[in-house]
């Protein structure tokens, strides 16, 4: 084999080769998270203790862990970080379509992500109008202590931040497409394909009208156009933006959601031993559900000014959308009936998963049903309900992956105890700090309130504030630990030599852990079976791998030299 | 949890809210019952080998699909039922059934600034736009058991008008005029809150909701001009 001398910078800095580009996605997702949990653990503080912060940043505070849990935590964890590395290898290619397209993704996010921090701290303070933006709060830049740099620095971050998840996404879908090992037709896809799949596409098809919108926005705020702002005689529309923003915002949720459930279904198959229950309702429930994620946005806006009669199809819509969810849900599930399972660290973590996404589907219901939503919207009881899905999202189930491709990713493997207490913890921690929400919903408490205590009929409640905070704190501190762990395991943990360590049938437990550059060496891998042939009764194991590696005549071909 | 209900059809919410979270607890409770169910029998200790078919009575765990489609139907059959009732129908329709029954009605427009609520009254004529309209600062007053429609508005950012208590709520929006409509039938003083983030002291925007006798409400019209306390409860929003 070819050897390709490669100094520092290229190999580790600026390198194009996916597995690199994932783990910078992923360590820089996983910091984030932290940074954007410890804003959560500071604000939580000002609700236990009201006065630890000032009304400006308790309100900056709560847009920037919004805005930071989604594009800095969960889409650069699940899609630029599992989606980079695993793509590629989980179909046997040997890279990205478009590497470089790839590595310049990569660095456009980090530009972004010290942009978005760098904002925090300039004159005037940080963006604080929530992370929906919803102008004219956030196109007058007098409303919140003239912080116009800062509001323009996060938009600039926003838009940088969606530039590299679209570099991504015609990298993703491109690769799928055409990059597949002979023998993988789509059928035979791993879910966690499958879903990377529809996610990109969401993406590139949602986010043209948000990118307009904020061009508009921007304009309003700098140029003083009238868009969205309204000024004696010069009337913007407010709610337009609301439109833009949610035909965007809740396929969005579904651009995290999927990659997540795919990192779900193979963990169930490989610790339960089982393949999953029904292949061709996850890939067609999954195709509904996005498609009908197009046409739900408005329930956010039922009590926000449009048409009534419009609003009662939104909600027809979004209880019509429960359904591929049920069945996706009693898919996963069932995916355990008749298992052996293995409760590894990975497990404890997808099958808490499993359950919180229950909680978080269910609750969407009453939200969802227009009459309901009259008293629940912008309430705790919304704070709740999302944090069920994507607390689940972007911590339970990203932790789950990184346990179980770690020994792939890094050749290390994580304590397997600490593993063990770290899901009991979290999961504890967890419903502590968000299912008492539900309660402070149901009694009437509006979301980003600074405290609850100028308003009679909730003054009783503070304890449960009380109680969250502890909680939330607690749960903190677990990740940080997590996070030296991590690290320390990286550069100083237990070696894991063998390359298929929980027995898995998919292709990038073929190779060698960690895989070398161009992922297959002198080798090939060819597809022969489904994607979850376990439970195979006659054979000597349990399992059938999807393929196998056959060694190539010529010189290996190259991706990118 | 829910605050209690004064208003004469809050009712209806209340009924969405109650049928869908207990619909979904009961289907959690027995997800999770399921869940449960298989994370011990099938754990690797009890069944150290997979089965080769999945056993036929949990193949039946698909029903809850089924039971989800028609428990979804009834909630929105439910559900649209309300929001036909409070927001679909027309005003003038729903003013004219008041009238036949021999109900009262009166109207308040409110506006919405950062950080208070102001309440405009068309006085004892019931007609805005005349010498005696008043207007009051952080404070409703509406006669029980009489209709109130409300048209709110937003002179400067996104408000909600919020009565947790009535189970209603409608955003405050700069360029528009929304309206609301509902009947309280308990005497007392209540909350109205802001819900919709507009700035520094959104956790602060209250207004005190005030339900009185009809026959009281009808004294205080010939007297409005409480101007004392008007004044002091719009200083008092501006100095905090
Ligand atoms: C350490 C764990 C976390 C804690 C303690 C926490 C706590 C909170 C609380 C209390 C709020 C409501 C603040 C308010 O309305 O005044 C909030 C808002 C929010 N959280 Fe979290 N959260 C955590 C993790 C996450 C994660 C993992 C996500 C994932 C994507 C997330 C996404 C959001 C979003 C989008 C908002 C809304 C922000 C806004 O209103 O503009 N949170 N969080
Ligand atoms: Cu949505
Ligand atoms: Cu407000």
């Amino acid at each position: 084999m070819e050897h390709h001398e490669e100094s520092f910078i290229t190999k580790y800095i600026f390198s194009k080769d996916h597995k690199t580009i994932g783990k910078q996605y992923l360590i820089t997702g996983i910091v984030m998270a932290i940074f954007g949990g410890v804003l959560a653990g500071l604000f939580r503080i000002n609700l236990a203790e009201p006065g630890f912060l000032t009304h400006e940043q308790y309100n900056a505070l709560v847009t920037y862990h919004g805005a930071i849990m989604f594009f800095w935590v969960a889409m650069p964890i699940l899609l630029g970080g599992f989606g980079n590395i695993l793509i590629p290898l989980m179909i046997g290619a040997r890279d990205m379509a478009f590497p470089t397209l790839n590595m310049i993704s990569y660095w456009t996010f980090f530009l972004s992500t010290v942009i978005l921090v760098l904002s925090m701290f300039v004159p005037g303070g940080g963006f604080a109008g929530g992370w929906t933006i919803y102008p004219p709060l956030s196109a007058n830049p007098q409303s919140f202590m003239g912080a116009q740099l800062g509001t323009v620095l996060f938009l600039l971050a926003i838009a940088l931040e969606f530039a590299s998840m679209l570099m991504g996404g015609v990298n993703f879908v491109t690769t799928i497409f055409v990059m597949r090992a002979k023998g993988l037709s789509f059928m035979r896809l791993p879910i966690f394909i499958w879903m990377q799949l529809v996610a990109s596409a969401l993406f590139l098809f949602s986010v043209t009208p948000l990118i307009a919108g904020a061009i508009m926005l921007l304009m309003d705020i700098l140029l003083g156009t009238h868009f969205f702002r309204v000024e004696a005689q010069k009337v913007g529309d407010p709610v337009l933006w609301q439109h833009l923003f949610w035909f965007f915002g809740h396929p969005e949720v579904y651009v995290i959601l999927f990659p997540a459930l795919g990192i779900l279904y193979e963990i169930f198959t490989t610790y339960a031993r089982r393949p999953v229950f029904s292949y061709k309702t996850v890939v067609y429930s999954t195709i509904v559900a996005g498609v009908l994620s197009f046409v739900v946005w408005a329930h956010h806006q039922f009590v926000a000014g449009i048409n009534p009669i419009s609003a009662m199809a939104f909600s027809v819509t979004t209880i019509l959308i429960s359904i591929p969810f049920s069945m996706q849900l009693v898919v996963l599930g069932l995916t355990l009936a008749g298992g052996s399972i293995r409760f590894t660290p990975a497990f404890l973590f997808g099958v808490s998963a499993f359950a919180m996404f229950i909680i978080g589907g269910l609750t969407g219901l009453p939200l969802g049903a227009v009459a309901a939503d009259v008293y629940f919207h912008d309430t705790y009881f919304v704070v709740a309900h999302f944090h069920y899905t994507v607390f689940t999202i972007a911590v339970l189930s990203t932790i789950a992956g990184v346990y179980h491709w770690f020994p792939k990713m890094f050749g290390k493997r994580i304590n397997d105890t600490f593993g063990k207490i770290h899901a009991i913890l979290t999961l504890i921690f967890y419903n502590g700090f968000a299912f008492p929400a539900f309660f402070l919903g149901m009694a009437g408490h509006p979301r980003r309130y600074y405290t609850a205590l100028e308003l009679g009929y909730l003054q009783k409640y503070q304890w449960v504030h009380e109680i969250m905070t502890i909680s939330a704190l607690l749960l903190i501190i677990t990740q940080v630990v997590f996070l030296f762990v991590f690290f320390y395991t990286i550069f100083a943990g237990k070696e894991e030599k063998e390359p298929n360590p929980w027995k898995s049938t998919t292709l990038e437990w073929l190779t060698p852990s960690p895989p070398p550059h161009l992922n297959w060496g002198n080798f090939a891998p060819i597809v022969e079976n489904e994607p979850y042939e376990y439970a195979k009764n006659g054979k000597d194991q349990d399992y059938i791998p999807q393929g196998r590696l056959v060694k190539i005549k010529q010189k290996e071909p190259s991706a990118h030299h | 949890m829910l605050p209690a209900d004064i208003s004469a059809y809050g009712y209806l919410v209340d009924r969405v809210i109650n049928i869908s979270i207990g619909g979904i607890i009961i289907v959690g409770v027995i997800s999770f019952a399921i869940l449960i169910y298989m994370l011990i029998a099938f754990s690797k200790s009890k069944n150290p080998h997979p089965l080769s078919e999945v056993p036929p009575l949990l193949k039946k765990v698909v029903l809850i699909d089924y039971v989800m489609i028609i428990f979804d139907i009834l909630l929105l059959v439910i559900s649209s039922y309300a929001w036909f009732f409070f927001f679909i129908r027309p005003t003038d329709k729903i003013k004219k059934e008041i009238v036949q029954k021999g109900e009262d009605y009166i109207e308040v427009r409110v506006i919405g600034r950062q950080y208070f609520w102001t309440f405009h009254y068309p006085g004892k004529d019931g007609r805005f736009g005349t010498a005696d309209d008043f207007k009051l600062g952080n404070l409703m007053i509406v006669p029980q058991d009489t209709n109130v429609f409300v048209e709110i508005e937003s002179k400067d950012v996104l408000h909600s008008f919020f009565i947790p208590s009535a189970r209603m709520k409608y955003d405050a929006i700069p360029g528009r005029k929304t309206h609301l409509w509902f009947k309280l039938v308990e005497a007392g003083e209540y909350e109205i809150v802001c819900a919709e983030l507009c700035g520094a002291m959104h956790y602060n925007m209250k207004a005190v909701l005030r339900v009185v006798p009809k026959n009281e409400f009808k004294n205080w019209l010939e007297q409005p001009y409480n101007f004392a306390e008007r004044k002091n409860l719009i200083q008092e929003v501006k100095m905090r």
